[in-house]
């Protein structure tokens, strides 16, 4: 019976042990390989201390070191915790409070920021070290193994026995306030959007899947679980090729690529910089696409040079994973609003709700858009405030008794039956593909001490998504420089959350009641 | 006057680590490995390039190689600039 994710890796495993895996450059994983190395880890985690139902961070880029702790992690009863690796050391430390993780892997580029981390008062107890640190960081006050100690442990499953609502992950998010907030999923939700996701997609053994998205994103769940569920191979990117088109066109060419996941924005610089009709792409059949709008122009530039790739729109959220799919039809010349996001996938209902809770279900009214069903996550961790607000009871059904996940996004229906995303009813925005809460960039602003008032917003940029501008007036007539105050943030937040400008005013604009008024500024 | 190379620093410095310190970056360190380069900065990166310098930077020469280090990216610059010519 396949109710634990582990167990996708178990059965493909059995079926086709010789089969690659993973490809990450020169080096290549059979399914047997990453099975005995998984329990490996899985066998050192519970040797050091991790029982089930602990959280296990891995704080590294998405490589074979990390897919074989996530399925370590699940192996040893755990939910493992990815750490955004853009994120300053503060960030670090609070996922790490916050959850109350003992055990983290860690990579050697990430040394310097655990450093500081460790100069915090922190949970952790034992660290893994995941590739050649030139000194072992004996200073840290942990117990540190390097890979090593994996290679000496069993490679025997150690068998905890889980069930399918038990915790597989918690994915932190932007949240508004300030406090980023860790989205919790079982095995059970995950299975469920694994899945529908297999049935719509038919990913083939012979299909070699590329996705760049750290392990933090939701959509680096398909890539992992889909394709081992299937029994394909993923590829991994190296790192910084997303940075450079034309590389990664030829990396996309010489790998085999047949399956593309990524936001928009990468595809939209392939299509502006990667000079992508040097090669046929012989091999790619499916181009799939999440996190923001993708602009119909390159969309469509895209679409007319590589012809018979099939090209799916995905919308979703971490709270649910995938919500909707569209296979987007053929764009006219002239076509210029953005396509729709589709219809439900299978095994999740989503309808549209009135700021009364009412159904809305004619065609052309807006409404937020609600989900109901397996995939629909447990909640915020510790945040029981958030959760509240965010996971509500069934406002159509009194008698059922499963949440709803109130996505904050606006949509609208179609004739076809097809939603339209519109926008938000928040204040959160996207920026290649990173969800990004305004309030959470006002917070870091507001805790400068020269900063008497900030408004934050998000400037529409066709290729970005969103660029960030802060409008801010200062307690004192002091003179600050706008990088010291970028620079104050870097401290707070990752720098994709960095405001780019920052305009100094003596006043911000006010509307009648007396609130910032962000529509006067943009 | 201010070198192609400490024009390019000073924008890297200010624009994309947030800082004001000249010493924090030195001409040949990697600006790819340590991540102070990534995709969006990339983007900035060369149109500032090209409108400093009133230079058109090809596609192909935006790699890896030519963005590792301030050093790299001038020497892009120089190069690019004598093929205009």
């Amino acid at each position: 019976m396949t109710y634990l994710l582990q167990h996708l890796l178990k059965q493909a495993a059995r079926k086709s042990p010789q089969k690659e895996v993973i490809i990450a450059g020169e080096t290549k994983l059979t399914y047997k390989q990453l099975d005995k190395l998984s329990n490996r880890f899985a066998n050192l985690l519970i040797a050091t201390g991790v029982k089930k139902g602990d959280r296990v961070g891995l704080y590294m880029p998405k490589n074979i070191p990390a897919v074989i702790g996530v399925f370590g992690i699940l192996k040893a009863g755990a939910a493992y915790v990815p750490l955004d690796i853009n994120a300053p050391s503060a960030r670090i430390a609070f996922f790490i409070q916050n959850c109350e993780m003992t055990h983290l892997m860690v990579s050697s580029s990430k040394k310097e920021i655990m450093d500081e981390v460790f100069k915090e008062n922190t949970s952790l107890d034992t660290v893994i070290l995941s590739d050649d640190f030139t000194d072992i960081p004996s200073e840290w006050p942990a117990h540190i193994h390097d890979w090593n100690k994996v290679m000496q442990s069993h490679d025997k499953n150690p068998n905890v026995r889980n069930i399918d609502t038990d915790l597989a992950y918690i994915l932190y998010t932007s949240g508004s306030t300030g406090v980023p907030k860790g989205v919790m999923t079982s095995h059970h939700n995950s299975l469920a959007f694994i899945n529908s996701m297999s049935e719509l997609f038919k990913i083939l053994p012979e299909d070699k899947v590329a996705n760049p998205a750290p392990l933090k994103f939701g959509i680096s769940i398909f890539d992992i679980f889909v394709t081992i569920k299937e029994g394909a191979t993923m590829v991994i990117i190296p790192d910084l090729l997303t940075t450079f088109p034309c590389q990664l066109a030829d990396w996309m060419h010489e790998n085999e690529i047949s399956i593309w996941f990524s936001v928009p924005f990468v595809l939209s610089r392939l299509v502006l910089d990667g000079q992508i009709d040097r090669y046929n792409f012989d091999h790619l059949r499916a181009v799939f696409f999440a996190g923001e709008v993708f602009p119909a122009k390159y969309l469509r530039q895209l679409m007319n040079l590589w012809p018979s790739v099939t090209y799916f729109n995905i919308y979703g959220t971490t709270e649910t994973n995938v919500i909707t799919g569209y296979e987007v039809e053929p764009l006219d010349e002239d076509h210029i609003k953005p396509i729709p996001i589709g219809k439900a996938i299978s095994n999740l209902e989503a309808f549209l709700i009135d700021e009364r809770g009412n159904l809305i279900d004619r065609p052309g009214e807006s409404g937020e858009l609600c989900v109901r069903g397996a995939a629909v996550a447990q909640g915020y961790w510790a945040n029981e405030a958030k959760t509240k607000e965010n996971f509500i009871e069934n406002p159509l059904d009194p008698h059922s008794k499963d949440l709803v996940y109130k996505t904050g996004d606006v949509v609208v229906l179609d004739e076809k039956g097809r939603f339209h995303y519109t926008g938000r009813r928040d204040h959160m925005i996207k920026s290649r593909g990173y969800r990004i809460e305004i309030g959470e960039i006002e917070a870091a602003l507001y805790s400068h001490k020269s900063i008497k008032e900030a408004a934050v917003v998000g400037i529409p940029d066709e290729l970005a998504g969103h660029k960030i501008k802060a409008f801010v007036t200062l307690h004192d007539k002091r003179s600050l420089e706008p990088v010291e105050l970028q620079k104050f943030c870097t401290q707070q937040i990752p720098r994709y959350m960095v405001p780019e400008s920052i305009e100094f005013l003596e006043a911000l604009p006010k509307t009648s009641t007396g609130k910032i008024d962000k529509t006067a500024l943009t | 006057m201010e070198s192609t190379r400490d024009k390019i620093k000073k924008y890297i410095i200010n624009k994309i680590m947030f800082e004001s310190d000249e010493s924090l970056l030195g001409c040949s360190e990697s600006l790819l490995e340590k991540g102070i380069v990534d995709s969006l900065a990339i983007v900035n990166l060369v149109s500032f390039v090209e409108n400093e310098f009133d230079v058109k930077i090809s596609n192909d020469d935006i790699t890896i190689q030519n963005f590792e280090s301030v050093e790299a990216i001038s020497n892009l610059v120089e190069k690019s600039l004598q093929q205009q010519d």
